[in-house]
């Protein structure tokens, strides 16, 4: 008797469980599912503030007057229980455009994970719509997959059942830092002739005047190049004396000024001349220029120490042609006049 | 005397016609069982192809063993929700459009539906129960194991036990005096259908890293770290990040799987608002045009997807299609910006664990400033479900 008794309980309760659980099965099975239903972001980083885009067909053609879009981290599906992904928060998103079923705005019932749109009930047109969100924040887990549920509801809260229904999925990922390091670098070359601003090509510095005399000018060039990738660019100096022969020497000019013969002158520009007809002007793709008193045709310096050329910024490949001039006085004192200039590229990284 | 012998003879008579008369009441029931045999058919059933309530053409299959040879050229089958006693139609059921499909009688000449008339027994325009088959054939039916398949039958419209009680006429006109004597009674049970139900939820794995570990399953846990490295870059050579091995193998890498059905697209972003790489305020240019070999010393730098394809190295499906523009090995292209997303790759349809390998190049010139530079690039799967 009394397990005739236990089993009349168990079937009792049994289909009292069952009666529980049709309405929920039926509620799914009602709404019909939207199609071709996508979530782009934004950027898929971890809490960046960004857009998500949702696009879904309406299938049903009846009345809409809000659409869900209830963010879980659990299950696609409609209706169910839903946690929250952490970190995630549509409360503060905008509706920045809406295309197909429109006339939506935000509804004031919308929560950190879920967005309700709102309008007048009105009958749908079966097909595509695009709703565009700003202003989401994405959830702050990486490598985690993150699930919306879209819902439209014949009300204009949200409430009641689904019409159409469908679940979507998107995944937060980590960024993939690039890096790649770009050394210093700073070409300097000098020599006698320079081809094609290559410098391995730069040939012996040694320059020849050949005999002077008071009543003609001497002259004769040397080439450098340089570039950099130094940002702030680069200077070539000159260091060394005027030209001399023991105790003996040619003026330097301290002061650019233009070649007088019969004068006892040592001096070079960076410049195209015509008195006399000698040197080049600057070429190449580089940006570097001489400096104010080296870079006037037919007006010629020299003092120790000068900063003959710069560039403000980086410089690709740039050749100067020096173009030096020496003049005597009549009373030049006999002998080989010769130095030694060194030119100094530097740039500070 | 006279009279007395009429009356012993009439005594005697009377005690012959008692004693034939109580042998003919001896004699009779023998006599009249032997004309009827009525008995019931065994191994009855019926087997009906759906046992649900709904639909209009339910098939009943009737099987049963006659118990004696006889002429058969009438059976009615009449269904009812008891079996004995009156019968009542089961709510909802229709009987009378049924017709007849096959049949396995030791006479071959087949049964057809009788028409909605009424024809002595067979009042089937009187009794919507009932639902009768003829056929003209004298020659006796044996008595063995017959069956008999109709269909056209309306099932009951809620769930119920339909008895069907089977009667056999030796005439097609089923007249009571035909009756063969033998019937049964076999039943069906038209029940609730079980549904069953199954959701498959929506997928999507999704991962991105610099390091890829083989554990021979190739899903995303075999996928780990966030940084690749070109390199120090020189105007002499152009980089690839596929060979500098300062940490991890220094290629990058992208898996997806997605049930999506409409397929997935994988996007990228990254760079500066122009696609640079950036070092402070200096900046590397990308290779933004139609994907190419960089050349050594020109600046450029981007991403190449290794040898212009998806790996699916346990996964079952190869649906990924890289773009036009990473489709050619060791040739690079940088479409996106800190903003503006381009495309890598996509399918369109599913795709099960299929993975990128990235290649990342850079040459500087010589104007390229110092510096380190760098971007975070970061991918985006859009599946379409």
């Amino acid at each position: 008797m009394e397990l005739t008794r236990f089993y009349i309980e168990l079937v009792i309760v049994t289909t009292v469980l069952s009666l529980g659980a049709v309405p929920f099965v039926y509620e799914s099975a009602l709404a019909a599912q939207v199609d071709n239903r996508s979530i782009l972001l934004g950027t898929s980083a971890a809490s960046a503030n960004t857009d998500h885009t949702f696009n879904f067909d309406y299938i049903s053609s009846s009345a809409i007057g809000s659409v869900e879009f209830e963010y879980c981290s659990n299950d696609p599906f409609p209706g169910q229980p839903c946690t929250a992904p952490v970190g995630l928060d549509v409360s503060g998103a905008t509706l920045d455009s809406q295309t197909g079923e429109t006339g939506f705005s935000i509804h004031g019932s919308t929560t950190t994970n879920r967005l309700v749109l709102t309008r007048t009930p009105a009958a749908t047109t079966p097909g595509p719509a695009e709703y565009l969100f700003g202003g989401v924040i994405n959830p702050s887990t990486p490598s985690q997959t993150s699930y919306v549920r879209i819902g439209t509801f014949a009300t204009d809260d949200g409430t009641g059942s689904r019409t159409d229904e469908g679940g979507l999925a998107f995944t937060i990922v980590g960024g993939l830092g690039l890096s790649a390091y770009n050394p210093p670098f700073l070409e300097f070359c000098v020599g006698k002739v320079i081809t094609g601003h290559d410098c391995s090509t730069a040939t012996s510095g040694l320059v020849g005047f050949g005999n002077f005399a008071p009543n003609s000018t001497s002259f004769g060039t040397s080439q450098m190049t340089g570039a950099t990738n130094d940002g702030n660019g680069y200077i070539i100096a000159v260091t060394g004396t005027t030209m001399t022969s023991g105790n003996n020497e040619i003026d330097a000019m301290n002061t650019a000024g233009s070649s007088v013969k019969g004068n006892s002158q040592f001096g070079f520009n960076l410049r195209d001349n015509s008195s006399p007809n000698v040197g080049s002007d600057p070429s190449g793709p580089g940006i570097a220029a001489p400096t104010a008193n080296y870079n006037s045709v037919n007006q010629y310096k020299f003092s120790s120490g000068d900063i003959v050329a710069s560039s403000s910024d980086t410089s690709d490949y740039r050749t100067f042609t020096a173009s030096y001039i020496v003049n005597i006085d009549p009373d030049q004192a006999a002998g080989v006049y010769s130095t030694t200039l060194t030119y100094t590229a530097i740039a500070t990284f | 005397m006279l009279k007395a012998n009429l009356l012993q003879r009439g005594q005697v008579a009377m005690s012959w016609l008692a004693a034939g008369a109580l042998a003919l009441s001896l004699l009779l029931p023998i006599a009249l069982s032997s004309s009827v045999e009525a008995a019931q058919i065994t191994s009855r059933k019926v087997t009906i192809d759906s046992s649900a309530t709904s639909g209009t053409d339910t098939e009943f299959a009737f099987s049963y063993t006659l118990p004696n040879t006889t002429t058969l050229e009438g059976i009615i089958y009449q269904f009812c929700t008891t079996p004995l006693g009156a019968c009542t139609l089961p709510t909802g059921m229709s009987v009378q459009s049924a017709t007849h499909d096959s049949q396995s009688f030791s006479e071959a000449t087949a049964f057809t539906a009788h028409a909605i008339t009424d024809e002595n027994d067979c009042d089937m325009s009187t009794t919507s129960s009932k639902m009768c088959f003829e056929r003209v054939d004298a020659d006796a039916e044996t008595a063995a194991a017959k069956t008999h398949t109709i269909s056209g039958i309306t099932p009951p419209s809620s769930n119920d036990t339909v008895y069907v009680r089977i009667t056999f006429y030796s005439d097609d006109d089923f007249q009571t005096a035909d009756l063969t004597g033998d019937s049964g009674t076999v039943a069906a049970a038209f029940v609730n259908q079980l549904t069953l139900t199954a959701a498959v939820q929506e997928n999507l794995e999704f991962c991105v890293g610099d390091t890829f570990t083989d554990a021979g399953d190739s899903d995303c846990t075999d996928i780990s770290g966030t940084t690749v490295d070109m390199g120090i870059l020189d105007t002499a050579s152009v980089n690839e990040s596929s060979v500098d091995g300062a940490a991890g193998d220094q290629n990058g890498y992208v898996m997806v799987r997605t049930n999506a059905s409409g397929g997935v697209v994988i996007d990228y972003l990254g760079g500066d608002a122009s696609g640079n790489l950036v070092s402070g305020t200096d900046t590397l240019a990308p290779q933004s045009g139609a994907e190419a070999a960089l050349s050594a010393g020109t600046e450029a730098w981007g991403m190449d997807v290794d040898t212009g394809a998806a790996v699916t190295t346990e996964g079952t499906t190869a649906n990924l299609t890289m773009d036009a523009n990473f489709d050619g090995d060791e040739d690079v292209h940088w479409g996106a910006t800190s903003t503006a997303t381009d495309t890598v790759a996509s399918s369109t349809t599913v795709v099960d664990d299929e993975m990128l390998t990235l290649d990342f190049h850079g040459t500087a010139a010589i104007t390229t400033a110092t510096g380190i530079y760098t971007t975070t690039i970061t991918f985006i799967a859009t599946p379409t479900f």
